[in-house]
């Protein structure tokens, strides 16, 4: 089995014979990503298809009416392209029946096992080369975010508050290169960008603990300093606020309100800071001494 | 020196690698530094927001009894129930933004200690 990454399922429906001779030649070649090859006959074949590609050998069907099901269970599958592979010698009526149904198809003759590999990996990994083209495209000029809808479309709704599972996972073009690169490439990659994310959350952890620490100080300073023109003055302000049912309740939603935009606002200072420190390649002393 | 910020363990590895391979650990450790500090602030700024509204739901729904209740408690501090609310308050929500810094780290490190599996 190929320890490459696989981009896609393809299910090649073909009697015994015609899969040990055909089926060999089915991998994806000279690629850093693989296909998943599944085999099935055509008696064998389901109903639904849950398979990008599905390749159907004609030389393994035994007539007209069994050519006629295999095809209308390929062409039902909705998103599925089929390829459909021609007996050895193509009736009209067959070649009728793929046009109509299938997505495309390959004749008999010269190098027919590697025309036949050679189009079932153009269609499988057509939608992984495309993915990849505008990924580096976009990498190449710097545009941050991948834009894959059409202006036309509608607007976007807000991103999610919750940070989605593959934040956390090693960004696609990164790997992409690694699995090019090859040997212990992939897992150093991997190693780094987990140790990365370690770095990532102690300097944003200890700089956050920081601030907290710093606006406690300044409340304990101020609660020590409390003049009387100081109560006078937080007294009148709470009382002069009409919007709730006590100035004491006024004075928690006003503090909580100053703390918090504080807090917000020192956070993305810190954040900026921290991600303007990565831009540069540079880590502060003290966590260079701690990693 | 390859990176001061990589384990010596990394660092190690790393120095024998080709030009290419090295820039790309690089790239990989920086992306996931960017990352982690970009959730982390992503989730302390929602964290705020909810306390936030948490505070404005609990301020319009402040009956009589219950503010009078509030100024009780606040009394018992030895300071105006006003002051004591304000100092107060404002230490409880430096207590809870540390008890989620803590929590969101706490969460993060059983993460990466799972997908490094």
């Amino acid at each position: 089995m190929s320890s490459r990454p696989t981009v896609a399922q393809v299910l090649f429906v073909a009697a015994p014979s015609r899969q040990r001779e055909l089926a060999p030649h089915l991998r994806a070649d000279s690629m850093s990503v693989d296909y998943a090859l599944d085999l099935v006959t055509p008696a064998g074949l389901p109903e639904t298809l849950g398979w990008d590609v599905v390749v159907i050998d004609g030389e393994s069907l035994v007539d007209a009416r069994e050519r006629t099901r295999v095809l209308r269970i390929a062409a039902a599958g909705g998103f599925v392209t089929t390829l459909y592979v021609c007996s050895r010698l193509p009736f009209e009526d067959e070649m009728e029946q793929a046009l109509g149904c299938a997505d495309d198809f390959v004749y008999p003759g010269w190098a027919f096992p590697e025309r036949v590999a050679r189009r079932v990996q153009a269609i499988a990994l057509a939608p992984w080369r495309r993915s990849m083209a505008l990924r580096m495209r976009a990498e190449r000029d710097g545009d941050p975010k991948l834009r894959v809808l059409s202006p036309a479309e509608p607007a976007a709704a807000p991103p999610p508050r919750t940070p989605m599972r593959l934040d956390r996972a090693l960004p696609f073009v990164l790997a992409e290169r690694a699995w090019r690169i090859g040997g212990q490439t992939p897992e150093l990659v991997a190693r780094a960008f987990h140790e990365g994310r370690r770095l990532g959350v102690a300097a944003v952890k200890d700089r956050a603990e920081q601030l907290c620490d710093t606006l406690s100080d300044e409340l304990e300073r101020g609660l020590r300093a409390l003049s009387p023109e100081v109560v006078e003055e937080l007294e009148r302000d709470a009382a002069r606020d009409e919007a709730f049912a006590s100035p004491v309740v006024a004075a928690r939603y006003r503090t909580g309100l100053g703390v918090l935009e504080t807090v917000r606002a020192s956070m993305a200072s810190l954040v900026r800071d921290e991600l303007s420190a990565i831009e540069r390649h540079r880590a502060p002393a003290e966590e260079v001494e701690r990693w | 020196m390859v990176s001061p910020a990589l384990t010596p363990e990394l660092a190690e590895r790393v120095g024998r690698l080709s030009d290419e391979a090295l820039v790309l650990v690089l790239d990989a450790f920086r992306a996931g530094r960017r990352a982690e500090a970009e959730r982390i602030a992503a989730e302390l700024s929602a964290y705020v927001d909810d306390l936030l509204e948490e505070m404005e739901r609990t301020a319009e729904a402040v009956s009589p009894s219950l503010a009078a209740r509030m100024e009780e408690t606040y009394r018992g501090a030895g300071l105006s129930p006003v002051v004591a609310a304000h100092f107060g308050h404002a230490a409880d929500i430096l207590t809870r933004v540390r008890g989620r810094i803590r929590r969101l780290v706490r969460v993060a490190g059983a993460k990466a200690a799972g997908s490094e599996r």
